[in-house]
């Protein structure tokens, strides 16, 4: 809940997914949130928003992943779910060109609306379908070094990569982050382009050696 | 499951060790330790010194697999974890030989990014908070003045429990008082008036900041809480006005919207091209929807429309299960198997209790819910935020699509109650309506003629005044109704935490004895249109 979130720095993102229907996104982020202690995303059906907390160098990053109207009907919906996002998951399925052709067209939108401040990662998905691969390695990586954004191969299938995607965003939008409030800092009042990409809420608190809670 | 989501966020041992222990912490993040965080509720009391977070910091052991050594080396304490990664026994070195559950685990990283783990238990290893505590399942009285208050009565109750802000509240009162009878509302202007409000919450907030005294008015969450309480009183009392300049605004949006749901009486699920299973009448996401127009705050709005898509959620989830069970259809073997509904589906479903509910304002309500709402911290990242853009995602469909074109699909339709029907307890089937649309024959013949009649017998009403909060004070402290008291039900939510929902009666206080209007005008204000749908449950 907002305004909880007090004690030492924490960050909190904001996740766009985007992908075509078939390529797996809501099952990568499915195994991304799941747990053995609370499996109710699963249980409840709800895949459209999900929440991951971790813990980077003694900092708590909270990552709000939005699932994005894909289809095409909802086409002209898609910066209401982009704005002020922090990060895009652009997932195509490695077996599926049409996906990855889809994938190019939303980075030119992402980048039209969003400019340069958004970290994008690129993911080829079903990497366990590896003998269907219609998309080659090559192809997509020299595509994603060419638009700024990282390239992630993974499989929800067999959860292999998704947790390495999800570091390496949010190392990126990290260091985003902290380069924005650094300008900001610096050029008092000319924080022009850097959305609110991040709660640094420093410990205003006396510290404290024993005691309870509160 | 009692656990909090946000246990470390406001767990007094894990600020402790990235605060006043930050040495101890940085350690173990280099060596990739296990860190076992006792959950905040059971520390009540506890001693938070370098023992005890020595002892929750823990390295497997150089001898057997599974086991570990805590870095509180005297007692040489070992502890032990289960294969399922669920309990920890502790084997050595502590009072007790006992086993404690773990609640959940998080992911870490240390600063080279390597993998270690942090484990939030339910008890500390060794030091225990008292008996009372350990039993207590609720917050101290203390902490509910660092919970966030969601409704305008929690709002002014909150504010009117402390007695250090009496002064303050009766200025509060003088400037919504000025704000109601001199500040000129112009539909063409609704920024300014944004800013303006924006501007006086914050002076307020201030000024009751700068009066409090306890310790805990210093907390950060108490400010939050307070500004947000501040904000969401202020609002609710120039409710009528701001909110009558808004619907003038989006006076040709509304009327919009409100026809194309009568346009959507022809079409069908299908055609809306929602998922065959996922195809069933939504009641409860419908008369969730219809109360929206009873709650003045944006935080009330907002966890309405939370309501509603957990509404959906929970209703499509009881239709799939019920369909699992009954025929394989849809046959799902596994877990897995379990159709997930993503952003593509939640906006036809929201067409159609849109649709359903008969909103006359939405559009105006999403402008008031998105822009006169300033205190939160996530503002436009969290769950309530995801819901605020579904919706206007949703309403923008309607409003840019003509389901006129649509073509008539083949499989068997599912028909949605109108608001009409859920009121006056009409039974609905899935499956029972030759016609098989979104609305019903009866509920049109029923429906009000004109947008313009139905907007009459919305609540939009300048002569509906809530009780000042400085009145309130004079009088005796006994009538201020705890917000739990009456009217309140729980939502299950899908997000993070349980929604509370009230009768939208409790938004307002009742009226005091001295009725000023009299008898005829307190009964016009008391009519049937303005009888809460809330109260028939």
């Amino acid at each position: 809940m907002a305004g909880q979130s007090v004690g030492g720095r924490n960050y909190n993102f904001k996740c766009v997914l985007l992908g075509e229907g078939c390529v797996g996104k809501t099952s990568l982020v499915l195994r991304y949130v799941e747990n053995k202690f609370n499996d109710k995303h699963i249980t409840t059906l709800q895949a459209s928003f999900l929440n991951k907390k971790l813990n980077i160098g003694g900092k708590r990053v909270n990552i709000s992943i939005w699932d994005t109207a894909g289809q095409e009907r909802f086409h002209a919906l898609g910066p209401i779910y982009y704005r002020d996002s922090n990060g895009a998951i652009l997932v195509y399925d490695i077996t599926d060109e049409d996906s990855f052709q889809k994938v190019k067209n939303w980075v030119k939108e992402l980048r039209r609306m969003l400019g340069q401040d958004v970290c994008l990662c690129i993911v080829g998905n079903k990497v366990d379908l590896e003998k269907d691969r219609h998309v080659t390695v090559a192809e997509a990586e020299e595509y994603a070094a060419s638009v700024g954004a990282r390239h992630f191969h993974t499989s929800a299938k067999l959860n292999r990569g998704i947790e390495e995607l999800f570091l390496d965003l949010s190392k990126n939008m990290i260091t985003k982050a902290d380069d924005n409030t650094s300008k900001k800092s610096s050029s008092l009042g000319s924080g022009a382009g850097s959305r609110r990409s991040v709660i640094v809420v420093d410990d205003e608190q006396p510290t404290q050696k024993s005691g309870g809670c509160c | 499951m009692s656990y909090d989501m946000d246990e470390l966020d406001i767990n007094p041992f894990f600020r402790a060790l990235q605060t006043t222990f930050s040495d101890l912490y940085e350690k173990a993040q280099e060596k990739c330790y296990l860190v076992c965080v006792p959950q905040k509720s059971n520390l009540v009391g506890a001693s938070i010194n370098q023992k005890l977070l020595e002892s929750h910091i823990l390295r497997p052991s150089p001898y057997f697999k599974g086991q570990y050594i805590s870095q509180y080396n005297p007692d040489n304490q070992t502890v032990s974890i289960e294969d399922n990664g669920q309990i920890i026994h502790l084997l050595q070195g502590y009072k007790d030989k006992k086993t404690i559950r773990i609640l959940s685990e998080e992911l870490a990283y240390n600063k080279n990014y390597q993998p270690y783990k942090i484990l939030i238990v339910e008890e500390p290893f060794e030091i225990r908070s008292t008996g009372a505590a350990l039993s207590s399942t609720k917050e101290s009285p203390i902490n509910d003045l660092l919970i966030p208050k969601s409704t305008f009565t929690e709002s002014k109750c909150f504010l009117q429990s402390i007695t250090e802000f009496s002064k303050v509240l009766q200025e509060i009162d003088k400037a919504i008082s000025d704000f109601n009878q001199h500040y000129m509302v112009l539909k063409d202007y609704l920024e300014d008036v944004a800013d303006r409000i924006q501007f006086i919450v914050a002076n307020l907030s201030e000024k009751c900041i700068s009066c409090s005294k306890k310790k805990i008015h210093s907390d950060p969450r108490f400010k939050d809480v307070l500004y947000g309480a501040v904000e969401s009183y202020f609002l609710g009392m120039v409710y009528n006005k701001v909110f009558s300049a808004i619907c003038e605004k989006f006076s040709q949006e509304d009327r919009d919207l409100y026809n194309k749901c009568f346009h959507l009486d022809n079409i069908t699920p299908a055609q809306l091209d929602i998922p065959k299973q996922f195809s069933c009448p939504l009641p409860t996401a419908i008369f969730e929807l219809s109360r929206l127009k009873d709650f003045h705050t944006p935080k009330e709005k907002l966890n309405t429309l939370k309501a509603v898509i957990d509404s959906i959620t929970m209703e499509i989830e009881a239709h799939v299960n019920s369909t699992k069970q009954k025929i394989d259809v849809f046959p799902l073997t596994s877990k897995s198997d379990t159709p997930c509904l993503t952003s593509d589906d939640l906006i036809p479903l929201l067409v159609t209790v849109i649709a359903g509910a008969k909103c006359t304002t939405l559009e105006s309500d999403l402008y008031y819910m998105e822009y006169f709402l300033w205190n939160s911290t996530f503002k436009d990242m969290d769950d309530v935020s995801y819901c605020l853009v579904t919706f206007k995602a949703a309403v923008q469909y309607m409003q840019e699509t003509d389901f006129n074109t649509l073509v008539q699909k083949s499989h068997k339709p599912v028909r949605e109650p109108g608001v009409s029907e859920l009121l006056s307890g009409m039974k609905i089937s899935p499956f029972d309506s030759p016609g098989d649309r979104l609305s019903t024959q009866s509920s049109r013949e029923n429906k009000i003629d004109s947008y313009s009649d139905f907007l009459s017998t919305q609540n939009i009403r300048k002569d509906k005044k809530p009780v000042k909060l400085s009145t309130l004070l004079s009088q005796d402290g006994k009538s201020h109704k705890e917000p739990q008291q009456q009217g309140e039900r729980k939502i299950k939510s899908i997000f993070n935490e349980s929604v509370k929902r009230y009768s939208p009666n409790m938004m307002l206080e009742n009226k005091s004895d001295d009725n000023p209007l009299g008898d005829f005008l307190s009964g016009l204000q008391n009519d049937p249109f303005e009888q809460s749908f809330g109260k028939q449950f």
